[in-house]
């Protein structure tokens, strides 16, 4: 179980990239979901204890991270996988994923050769794991870094993007990859892509500003936009009026739209059911109708 | 302890690794010896003798010379006298003045002359050692796993130097062939001190101000210019530890007057003891090391 | 009448091209060169002493292909690629050449030696050691081997090199710091004007530099070699 409490984290001239967050996260697959600059990665780098949070306190499987044994306590029970992944050109895989299972902690050399040699077929490089990493394509590093993120059988997963550069076929190979490891585990998953964490993940988390502005499960959050989603196709302009434009597909017989919000008269528009990608639009939309009412009932400096 | 210590060894084990897919060894290795080779094939040729005496046994019974006849050049031993024992100076008896002439060519090339090289490509080289990490973008993975700063910088460093170590181990060998070849016999003992307590040591405190100094930069460009920052007193290091080597196998012989005390007069004045002056050196490369760990733990904190 | 084309005249980014060559190294160079001209015995020396290997280290740090974060890009661009080299080195050229024409006035005023002299002395050699770190950076793509090529040549050079001509006198031309009282000397072994042996040092040594650079920005034209490419497979 991860407890956050409260957790703040502002970077030196004063951007505050965590605002006031408290969460629970139980076993299972977490989504973590948010545009760029919500504060996800920042979020994650503090769970895995890389940065350390400025208020609030953090509880890893009961050790506290902002104490250095407790640090060190929930570091060697995680599986981290970066965004911005690097790896050394000169080991190949297989040299690669033994350094890290040693500085895990799989002290054992035969223990490490089974693991390794499970996690290359799983992520299928068996056939390339004697070849230099800078021979390597960008999501064949990718599934190296996968790999090395389940070294270890760590309780808690992290994974910052770990789809981003693979084909396909090779991320619903990993998203089952994950599904599978999550059984017993917490795996926190951030991603753009919010088809794989409907696909993966049975909890979530919006982050907007800093703050979680949604918690719950992907159903709730697609039921929430129940309504708000429509289909418009039309011969004339984009359709405006407030409206939220998801998707846009060129037909013979016009333009079709994938709208959300409420269409006026003006439009032929047919409900649709949502999906969770609508549903995170929904919650981006109302966020944003939220800000906008926040700025203009804040009171105006009066002027001289 | 036991998982800090297979870290430690896991770090060395691919530093080393790494650093030989890279060829960085074999390129620094060539070039050391290419250049000591050099540095010997540019040294005048040696007079190993006074007048044509090449050894005085002194402690034989009878005492005997050995002589370098002036026609044919063969060694001719021969019962000495007492006039012929007298020439030749009491710190120079009972010793081969060739063996003596040669040890002091290469002493001088190994402990003297080398480590200048050394320092120079040690700091500037092994400075990106850490920021490499950072720019391979593989810090994150070694900060979310459980190792330790100690362990991450201590086993980096050792490393790094395990890596030069073999490196300097291998062009020992090579020149000691080739010097063996070129100059005859020398003293092995000296030749193995002048490696194993004065070049190797000094390439380790180079090797740890150079890495731990650069640890906390962002860049390998701002690294090296650290390690350019530190080339200063790694020199002044140099010039106390290799030049207390020199004097002690010098002060044998007459012909090479040490120049300890001229340098040494230089930088501190006369009143300053040998001895102290080597503790003085090694109290500022010990006390820097900390220095440099408090910094960075500091930085980290 | 057929159009006569004439080569495409691409902008040249200076901005940038001071910004990635370190422009305060001019400050260095420039409290050294104060620092070495308050020792008598280094005053008529000083500018060739210290404008080398600063130029020589700025330049080694220049351009080395794996640590220039958007060298993807750069390659990709319409614009030549040797541009790159173009614009960094007149950067530092214009950097130190300031430094060391504005010490060279002053060291004439010092120690009475007529400004050619003294630019003679210090430009080929700047030059020369420009190219070979460079070249050295460009070659390893590691700036810290062009560093060092540049640090132990200088050294060496101004170490050993008098000692090597008198071992082989024939080498002159290659002495990155060959000295006008040298020519003297050479004159005699070769029975030719000293100013002639002078000159043609000066022009071989000023000729390496530049070749080495042109090497570079022929290399710049390998746009796989450059990328490091060569093993890639994707």
């Amino acid at each position: 179980m991860i407890t956050i409490s409260h957790l703040t984290k502002t970077y030196r001239g004063g951007v505050k990239a965590i605002d006031g967050v408290s969460l629970e996260i139980g076993t299972g697959m977490f989504g973590l979901v948010g545009p760029n600059g919500a504060g996800k990665t920042t979020f994650m780098r503090i769970i895995a204890g890389l940065l350390k949070p400025t208020a609030g306190e953090i509880s890893v499987f009961g050790n506290n991270l902002r104490a250095y044994a407790g640090k060190q306590a929930a570091k060697a029970q995680l599986g981290y996988l970066p965004q911005d992944l690097g790896l050394y050109p000169n080991l190949n895989a297989y040299e690669f994923l033994d350094y890290m299972a040693i500085l895990k902690g799989v002290t054992s050399s035969a223990d490490r050769k089974r693991q390794i040699d499970m996690l290359l077929e799983q992520v299928r490089l068996t056939d390339a794991a004697k070849r230099p990493l800078k021979t390597y394509s960008g999501g064949m590093k990718r599934r190296v870094g996968i790999a090395q993120a389940l070294l270890g059988n760590p309780r808690l997963i992290i994974v910052d993007e770990p789809t981003a550069g693979l084909d396909p076929e090779e991320r619903i190979r990993f998203r089952n990859l994950l599904a599978d490891a999550a059984a017993g585990r917490t795996i926190i998953l951030s991603t753009h892509i919010v088809e794989d964490i409907s696909q993966s993940c049975n909890d979530l988390a919006a982050m907007r500003g800093g703050k979680v502005i949604y918690r719950g499960s992907p159903q709730d959050l697609i039921a929430q936009a129940r309504g708000s989603v429509w289909m418009i196709t039309t011969q004339a302009e984009r359709p405006n009026g407030g409206l939220t434009i998801v998707s846009t597909l060129q037909m013979a017989n016009g333009v079709q739209y994938r709208v959300l919000g409420n269409p006026d008269g003006r439009y032929d528009a047919s409900p649709v059911e949502p999906s969770l990608e609508d549903g995170y639009m929904w919650l981006m939309a109302q966020a944003n109708d939220q800000l906008a009412r926040l700025a203009a009932s804040s009171p105006k400096r009066e002027t001289a | 302890m036991a998982l800090a210590l297979s870290q430690t060894a896991a770090i060395i084990r691919y530093e080393l690794l790494m650093a030989w897919r890279r060829r960085a060894l074999l390129v620094m290795g060539g070039f050391f010896l290419v250049t000591l080779i050099g540095f010997t094939a540019m040294q005048p040729p040696s007079q190993p003798a006074i007048g044509d005496i090449v050894e005085v046994n002194a402690s034989a019974n009878p005492p005997t010379i050995t002589r370098r006849d002036a026609a044919t050049g063969e060694l001719i031993v021969e019962e000495a006298t007492e006039e012929q024992i007298q020439s030749v100076p009491q710190a120079l008896r009972d010793i081969s003045l060739i063996t003596l002439s040669s040890t002091q060519m290469v002493v001088m090339l190994v402990a003297i002359i080398f480590p200048v090289l050394v320092a120079i490509t040690v700091v500037v080289f092994f400075a990106e050692t850490i920021p490499l990490d950072r720019q391979y973008r593989i810090r994150e993975l070694f900060n979310s796993a459980p190792v330790s700063s100690l362990v991450y910088l201590g086993s980096k460093l050792l490393g790094a130097w395990a890596a030069l170590a073999i490196t300097l181990l291998f062009v020992m060998i090579g020149f000691g062939i080739f010097a063996r070849i070129t100059l005859g016999a020398f003293d092995l003992t000296y030749y193995l001190q002048s490696w194993l307590l004065v070049v190797l040591p000094f390439s380790l405190t180079c090797t740890g101000w150079s890495v731990l100094a650069a640890s906390g930069a962002g860049s390998r460009r701002k690294a090296i210019l650290i390690g350019l920052v530190l080339l200063p007193g790694a020199l002044l290091l140099y010039t106390l530890i290799s030049v207390q080597f020199w004097s002690e196998v010098m002060l044998v012989g007459s012909r090479i007057t040490p120049q300890e005390p001229l340098t040494l007069t230089m930088l501190f004045g006369a009143a300053i003891s040998q001895t102290a002056a080597i503790q003085f050196g090694f109290l500022i490369s010990v006390g820097f090391l900390f220095l440099v760990v408090w910094a960075w733990s500091r930085m980290r904190a | 009448m057929p159009a006569i084309s004439f080569p495409h005249r691409w902008p040249v980014a200076w901005h940038m091209a001071f910004r990635e060559s370190s422009p305060w190294f001019a400050a260095i160079s420039g409290a050294a060169l104060l620092i070495t001209m308050l020792f008598p015995d280094l005053r008529s020396r000083s500018l060739e002493l210290v404008l080398p290997l600063a130029a020589g280290i700025q330049a080694a740090l220049l351009f080395s292909p794996d640590d220039e974060p958007a060298l993807e890009t750069l390659l990709a661009a319409p614009r030549p690629a040797p541009y790159l080299i173009y614009e960094r080195l007149a950067a530092v050229f214009v950097i130190q050449g300031a430094v060391g024409l504005a010490g060279t006035v002053l060291a004439s005023v010092m120690v009475n030696i007529a400004p050619l002299t003294l630019l003679v002395g210090w430009l080929p050699p700047t030059i020369a050691i420009m190219g070979l770190g460079l070249l050295a950076t460009f070659v390893s793509r590691r700036s810290s081997a062009g560093v060092l090529a540049v640090i132990l040549v200088t050294l060496a050079m101004l170490a050993g090199a008098d000692l090597l001509l008198m071992r082989f006198p024939a080498l002159f031309p290659l002495h990155f710091f060959f000295q006008p009282v040298f020519a003297q000397i050479g004159a005699e072994y070769f029975g030719a004007a000293p100013e002639l042996l002078y000159a043609i040092n000066r022009i071989v040594i000023a000729l390496l530099g530049v070749l080495a650079m042109l090497r570079v920005m022929m290399g710049m034209r390998n746009t796989e070699a450059v990328l490091g490419a060569n093993h890639k497979t994707d």
